[in-house]
């Protein structure tokens, strides 16, 4: 107990973790420049250009037509004009206009992402609990049967496909079994609870829309667990290997000589130090969820970032696809800012360090 | 204990989630109530605007069919475009000026008389929007209101198909009071300055049996019954399309009875509803149509561009095993007339049409009598949902049968592909095409010299009297005279263009047998106004 304490009361005062964060702030900045500049001048290399991909064979034919959309889209300009342009509004945030659906990026992305973050947490949850728990199952009961079903099920989630696994769990659990619910956040039946940040479930649970949260809650089951079943595979594998390390150490025997229960040296010695690997397994596997969208919110009909991204693509939407990029690498930035920070309250060796 | 304590852990949150999941399926689907209950359809859509002066997708006209009227409309029954808004009009002897007098009860949502102003401010915007919507405008020169109830449009050229370009989106009549009041411009500035479309892709400005009541990109568009319609009310009162892109997930979801019409389904999903009760199988024959392109300038087209080449593929395409490989209820056209429109023929017989050795004679008398070696440029779209490259594989097989070798060369539609067919560059590949508008005249762009048969290097030159029939078909007003006129040209181009038709697609629907009135259309895609219990 007394360590623990002492833990988080020395992390709430570190002026070098102060100083950490801005630095990270700082190159994330760098970083979406880098990651806006370098999908800007990508999507005007590829071959392929949005006259062509919106226009009719009809309305192309009528130079009147092609003259305007050009106009309109800003196509006409020189290309370093486009991109002055385009930092320029970034500046202000204004990620500009959907080609196909006519709304600003922005706004476009403020109704996907919550769909798309509600999901992606909810996937990480069940990655992070059944993998840290197959994981210990796994490493406490090394070479058992218990490990040999561990192991094969953290190998099924890494290697089976997205595709499959989501229309195999529709099949047995929504239309075999009738367990859970069909595609989509909602029943037909149930209304969506007045929105505050689009998540259903904190939003319901902020309103007191209890009928909401339920029918979400249901509606996130399946594909929650068929987008966090390859991370759950890999935290699993992680949880294992990190803890058998550990428990492997000098202190933990030492720990086992003065007497402690098992359940005390896993969860005081040895949980603690080996969760860093895990702790980075979780944020790559968060950043890589929101990569992963696309085929689970397709075959889900689940209308978030992925899907936005994905009709984006198919039709050209540069403006939507550097919105969805920046997005994404803005999330992964992030992300790996709050593993970082999260390493020195767990590792006080990381905050020395700094 | 420990052990234990873990296992139980583990059931417990197994057991949680099974309970929340089975709580939130205890109630009744919304689908199998009466009709006070939702219309719910699932499809995977292309729309993202139903503002009638961009909307130009596939899906789109389902939506604006019903939430906008037009001077005319086809319904199941007709042949013909029949009056909706229009009460009668008459055509100038020369043929250029049409004056429609307008029905005097039909209002639009907000309450306002639907007017020759109203008419004239929606033509206008479409035209002046410059979109995909506005191609379909070509050829309208003015739009005069005569009084309130009566608007005449002139044309630049006589056009035979004008009344059924009527009956598309493009010609929508919408609320011009509400749109100019959400930012619609109709002058010549609206390409740059109207600024409606965001309100008319959520909200209604028509005068149709439903209301549009909210769309989510993505997600779900509700749609509500006008019950201040003036015709007769459809029976639904509230309608829900669902997005649900995967085709699988579609049919899982009727199967259970979640939804109550799958719009996109595979033939190969067929086989599994065949002990399903409760549900039909609607199968169609649409106007999508297959072919192959030879492009005959020899610089692109390679050997293809060699009439005996052209001719030897003909008949050594096996047609009877692409109608397999695409699905039931696949026919194929003579030639690029589909059947169906005035002045098409039956569909060929698939077996009796490919004829190997007379595709080696005909290879024979060519410039390459022991056969060759070419690309095929194929790209990655699926015309309802059979991929193009599947049609390659199966061409690159039957043509092996006389020596000619494809390499097949896989691209992508938004990456290359698209711009060098529609630049003329492809010379040898599989593509398919929908109409326009409703009328043979629309299939008229692949006569030689126009634009569709320009991409396969088909000039007027090459074929001048053939080039000829385009201006005297489209200009031609006696329908009589017009379907033999098309009837000539099938003759002419189904045995020697450069364009080979290879099936006509199927389109497979599964519905609730609860569900009368529901029918593919080739305009509207379903006619939901005309769907009931």
């Amino acid at each position: 107990m007394s360590a623990l304490y002492s833990r988080f009361q020395y992390s709430g005062t570190n002026v070098g973790t102060i100083i950490f964060t801005i630095k990270r702030l700082a190159y994330l900045i760098l970083l979406l420049f880098g990651v806006a500049t370098c999908v800007f001048f990508i999507s005007k290399m590829v071959p392929g250009d949005a006259v062509s991909a919106y226009l009719s064979p009809r309305s192309l034919a009528n130079p009147d037509i092609v003259t305007a959309f050009k106009e309109k889209w800003g196509l006409n300009d020189s290309l370093w004009i486009q991109y002055l342009n385009y930092l320029t509004n970034l500046v202000k945030l204004d990620l500009g206009v959907s080609i196909r659906t006519g709304n600003p990026v922005v706004e476009e992305l403020k109704r996907s992402y919550p769909a798309t973050m509600e999901l992606a947490f909810f996937s990480i949850l069940f990655a992070s609990i059944m993998g840290v728990l197959f994981g210990i199952v796994s490493a406490t009961k090394r070479n058992s049967i218990v490990d040999q079903m561990v192991r094969t099920i953290s190998v099924t989630g890494v290697s089976i496909p997205s595709f499959w696994f989501a229309i195999i769990v529709l099949f047995i659990f929504y239309s075999k079994l009738g367990w859970a619910p069909g595609i989509g956040r909602l029943s037909l039946r149930v209304s969506p609870p007045e929105r505050i940040s689009g998540m259903y479930v904190l939003d319901g649970l902020l309103t007191g829309d209890m009928a909401a949260v339920k029918d979400a809650l249901a509606h996130l089951i399946l594909p929650a667990i068929v987008l966090g079943s390859f991370t759950m595979g890999l935290i699993t594998r992680t949880t294992r290997s990190s803890l058998l390390e550990t428990l492997s150490s000098d202190y933990i025997r030492t720990a086992r000589a003065k007497g402690l229960t098992d359940r005390g040296i896993m969860v005081v010695h040895a949980f603690g130090n080996a969760a860093i690997p895990v702790l980075t397994v979780i944020g790559v596997g968060f950043g890589n969820l929101l990569g992963g969208m696309v085929v689970v919110e397709k075959i889900f009909a689940w209308p978030g970032v992925g899907q936005f991204a994905y009709q984006s693509v198919l039709g050209l939407d540069f403006p939507a696809i550097i919105g969805v990029s920046l997005l994404i690498a803005l999330n992964y930035a992030v992300i790996n800012l709050i593993i970082d920070l999260l390493y020195g309250v767990i590792d006080p060796r990381v905050r020395v360090g700094r | 204990m420990k052990k234990k304590g873990l296992l139980l852990t583990c059931v417990l949150l197994v057991l949680s989630i099974a309970s929340i999941s089975a709580k939130g399926d205890a109630e009744p689907a919304s689908g199998q109530a009466g009709v006070n209950t939702p219309l719910v359809i699932a499809i995977e859509p292309d729309y993202f605007t139903f503002d009638p002066g961009y909307a130009y997708e596939l899906y789109a006209p389902m939506i604006i069919n019903v939430v906008y009227d037009n001077l005319f409309e086809f319904t199941p029954e007709a042949v013909a475009p029949v009056p909706q808004l229009a009460e009668s009009y008459t055509v100038s002897d020369d043929g250029l000026v049409y004056t429609f007098k307008l029905r005097k009860d039909a209002a639009f949502v907000s309450g306002n008389s639907v007017t020759a102003t109203d008419v004239k401010f929606s033509f206008d915007r479409a035209i002046n929007l410059k979109s995909n919507a506005s191609a379909l405008l070509d050829g309208v020169v003015s739009i005069d209101v005569v009084d309130d109830n009566t608007v005449s449009i002139t044309l630049g050229k006589a056009d035979s198909a004008f009344i059924s370009k009527t009956t598309s989106t493009a010609f929508a009549v919408l609320d011009s009071a509400v749109v100019i009041e959400h930012g619609g411009v109709s002058d010549a500035s609206a390409a740059q300055t109207d600024n409606a479309q965001n309100y008319l892709d959520h909200q209604s400005a028509g005068s149709g049996p439903y209301i549009l009541k909210s769309f989510t990109a993505d997600d779900k568009l509700v749609m509500v019954r006008n019950e201040n319609y003036w015709g007769d009310l459809p029976a639904f009162e509230t309608i829900i399309i669902q997005d649900m892109p995967d085709e699988n997930a579609q049919l899982l979801a009727v199967k259970a009875g979640d939804i109550d019409i799958a719009f996109n389904l595979s033939s190969d999903q067929l086989s599994q509803f065949d002990s399903v009760e409760g549900v039909q199988i609607i199968s169609s024959t649409t106007m999508t149509m297959g072919f192959i392109m030879m492009h005959s300038d020899p610089l692109i087209g390679l050997q293809v561009s060699d009439p005996y080449v052209q001719k030897a593929i003909r008949y050594a395409v096996d047609y009877k095993g692409l109608q397999t490989l695409i699905g039931a209820g696949t026919i194929t056209s003579e030639s690029f007339i589909q059947v169906g429109f005035i002045g098409s023929k039956d569909p060929i017989d698939p077996v009796s049409q490919t004829d190997l050795a007379k595709a080696k004679n005909m290879l024979s008398k060519s410039a390459y009598p022991e056969g060759f070696s070419i690309d095929f440029r194929v790209c990655d779209l699926a015309p309802e949902g059979i991929p193009l490259t599947l049609i390659a594989e199966k061409i690159k097989s039957d043509l092996e049968k006389i020596n000619i070798s494809i390499n097949i060369v896989q691209e992508t539609w938004g990456g290359g592909f698209g711009d060098a067919y529609r630049n003329r560059t492809v010379g040898f590949t599989a593509m398919y095409w929908g109409p326009d508008y409703n009328d043979p005249n629309t299939q008229l762009a692949f006569l030689p010299g126009q634009y569709v048969g320009l991409r396969a290097g088909w000039t007027a030159d090459m074929n001048p009297a053939l080039a000829a029939m385009y201006d005297t078909i489209v200009a031609e007003t006696d329908i009589n005279v017009r379907t033999k006129l098309i009837e000539d040209v099938v003759t002419e181009t189904g045995k020697d263009s450069p364009f080979i038709v290879y099936a006509q697609y199927p389109k497979y629907i599964a519905a609730s047998s609860m569900l009368k009135g529901v029918e593919y259309s080739n305009l509207y895609r379903l006619d939901l106004a005309a769907i009931s219990k």
